[in-house]
């Protein structure tokens, strides 16, 4: 078993490792910006439009990712007027590519940071942003500069939480931009791959990095928080 | 001269439904301290919002000095960043994240802009010798942002603590703060919404004090908003009483303290006893509530509704007969530190009266409970019910 288990690790292909962290960086640092841009724009909206955005950017969190894939290959396939578009004009490839993997991971994790960061937002107490007002600050100032590092705790666990949900994702991947090894086979999407052949031991092993991985990320994102509380 | 009178001018006038009523505000003043008195809950804070413009008013208008910031009939309503009007707010509202320091220079930022702002177009505008006249002074705007911001803080008695957190200081500390903060903004006015709520009882008269020695030299008006009578009284020379959003009194302090129009303001000015009455004759009253027919030297206003009378202002008598006395009998009695307080039932009438007692006054140390009490004329309030 132990010999098995080294003869894997010697001859794994280490690619999944470098995809599902290239993925979840990028997603993570989109979903960092996007989130807290959609968060502070929509924030004042009226209603009910403000609560149809906020529903429609939480779906993803709640529908089966293979949903969402359905919908991102509705849009992007190269067989469809988008990705026709795309692909003519700037020879963007959406499907079957890295950028896939990117763009399935940002829809999937976006809700985290948007959430996140939209929530301690309400909580900065008004009488600051008012005060803010009545001194002079622009609204840009007021947030930039009293909200924003403010709502610090959540933001952090908003970007922390949609890495951690980038490094996972499955069934978005797995449909928009397939598993090609060493371009599209992430962690996850190996470890259903090498499943089907009852390969115990490589599948274990990749197990073990997205789990260590990923409890490294909540403690970090604990032990951050617990700080901030002190 | 003029001039300066006509920036110490405010007028309010304007009407901003609430949750359970609407608050209707009339008000001119030029004087220099302005209270607002009124329970909680009654529109106060509103009404100070409304003029910051944190709230918008449905309609009417709030001039300041020769300037409008909200007009519904011109659609003109500023917002509060060009207001330039400080708000203390209850909270004092610092930034929790930025130190002392940083917390009054980012007040300064916002207006550093205009300045540079106005100082183009003033070169703009101005000859070319005033041009390199005013370039000069350009270069050096006054003195450099942080030895204003050091005086400041001298000002307020907050040296050495520009490097502390807003956690990291006392109430009466937050409170300079926060009115460093608004200095260095450069109000036309400034609005006190309840300063002293958010400190220990017995560090609010020090406050008090403090407050109105750093507000001294403070060229513009304040208001003060607060449901403390003593807090008002002792701050402001004109006084506005509010109840559910209506102004029920107005006028200057000492005065309106002294003579409450209307049974709402005597209340808030504090009188303990009210009671129905009504005029029965030229020079006479029927007080209801206690049964008593009072004779007296002034005229009756036609509308006398209530009477009111201070719970400090009888004198008791300890056997009948005497006139304008009203005969009672005790219901309970409570002490207090330096006084004590009787309830009586009047003998003829329904009503509860409160007579309170001196510990070190001229009655503090009567030995019987009195068996009747007898009003002065000069300390009745007439009151009629309209507003």
């Amino acid at each position: 078993m132990m010999n098995e288990l080294l003869a894997g690790l010697r001859s794994l292909d280490w690619s999944p490792l470098w995809i599902s962290l290239k993925t979840a960086c990028i997603t993570m640092v989109i979903c960092f910006f996007l989130g807290i841009f959609l968060a502070q724009k929509l924030g004042k909206w009226k209603e009910p439009w403000q609560s149809i955005a906020d529903s429609l950017l939480t779906l993803p969190m709640v529908l089966p990712p293979t949903v969402a894939g359905y919908f991102l290959l509705l849009l992007f396939s190269k067989r469809r007027p988008v990705g026709i578009f795309l692909y003519s004009h700037f020879g963007i490839k959406v499907v079957q590519s890295f950028l896939g993997c990117v763009l399935a991971a940002t829809v999937i994790s976006l809700p985290l940071m948007y959430r996140n960061a939209k929530a301690s937002f309400a909580l900065v107490p008004k009488d600051l942003v008012q005060a803010g007002r009545t001194l002079g600050l622009s609204e840009t100032k007021i947030f930039w500069k009293i909200i924003l590092p403010l709502s610090g705790p959540g933001i952090l666990s908003g970007t922390v939480l949609s890495f951690a949900r980038a490094l996972g994702e499955y069934g978005a991947t797995s449909m928009l931009a397939g598993n090609i090894p060493g371009k599209t086979a992430t962690i996850s999407q190996r470890i259903a791959l090498v499943m089907q052949d009852q390969d115990y031991v490589t599948a274990g092993v990749w197990v073990g990095v997205v789990l260590l991985i990923s409890l490294f990320c909540m403690t970090a994102l604990q032990l951050l928080s617990k700080r901030k509380e002190l | 001269m003029e001039k300066a009178e006509q920036s110490s001018f405010c007028k309010l006038s304007f009407q901003l439904p609430l949750d359970s009523f609407l608050l209707d505000i009339h008000f001119s003043s030029n004087k220099k301290r302005i209270g607002i008195l009124g329970a909680s809950g009654s529109g106060k804070s509103m009404c100070l919002k409304s003029i910051a413009g944190i709230v918008t008013p449905r309609q009417g208008e709030i001039l300041l000095g020769d300037s409008c910031l909200f007009s519904s009939s011109k659609k003109i309503n500023l917002p509060p960043q060009k207001r330039r009007i400080g708000y203390l707010f209850q909270s004092y509202a610092l930034f929790p994240h930025l130190t002392v320091w940083e917390n009054i220079a980012i007040a300064m930022e916002g207006q550093d802009k205009e300045n540079l702002l106005s100082n183009f177009w003033k070169r703009g505008k101005s000859g070319d010798r005033e041009i390199s006249a005013n370039s000069s002074v350009f270069k050096e705007p006054r003195e450099s942002k942080s030895e204003r911001i050091f005086a400041l803080l001298r000002k307020m008695e907050l040296s050495g603590l520009e490097k502390r957190f807003p956690a990291e200081l006392s109430g009466g500390q937050q409170q300079r703060v926060a009115l460093a903060r608004i200095f260095a903004n450069e109000p036309k006015m400034i609005l006190l919404d309840e300063p002293f709520s958010a400190l220990d009882l017995y560090l609010r008269d020090k406050m008090q004090e403090e407050l109105m020695l750093h507000l001294e030299d403070f060229p513009g008006q304040a208001i003060m908003v607060s449901h403390s009578r003593d807090e008002i009284y002792r701050f402001a020379e004109e006084v506005i009483m509010l109840q559910e959003g209506k102004v029920i009194g107005q006028g200057e302090t000492k005065e309106v303290f002294r003579q409450p129009k209307n049974r709402q303001a005597a209340i808030l000015t504090g009188c303990k006893n009210i009671a129905k009455a009504k005029k029965i004759g030229e020079h006479s009253i029927f007080i209801e509530d206690w049964g008593l027919e009072l004779t007296m030297k002034q005229e009756i206003p036609e509308k006398l509704s209530a009477i009111g009378y201070r719970a400090h202002d009888f004198i008791p008598l300890f056997s009948g007969g005497e006139e304008n006395a009203v005969s009672v009998q005790l219901l309970s009695k409570a002490e207090l530190p330096f006084e004590q307080n009787f309830y009586f039932q009047p003998e003829k009438g329904e009503g509860e009266i409160c007579f309170l007692v001196q510990r070190d006054g001229p009655y503090g140390k009567m030995q019987e409970i009195p068996k009747a009490l007898q009003l002065r004329e000069e300390k009745l309030l007439l009151l009629t019910e309209e507003n």
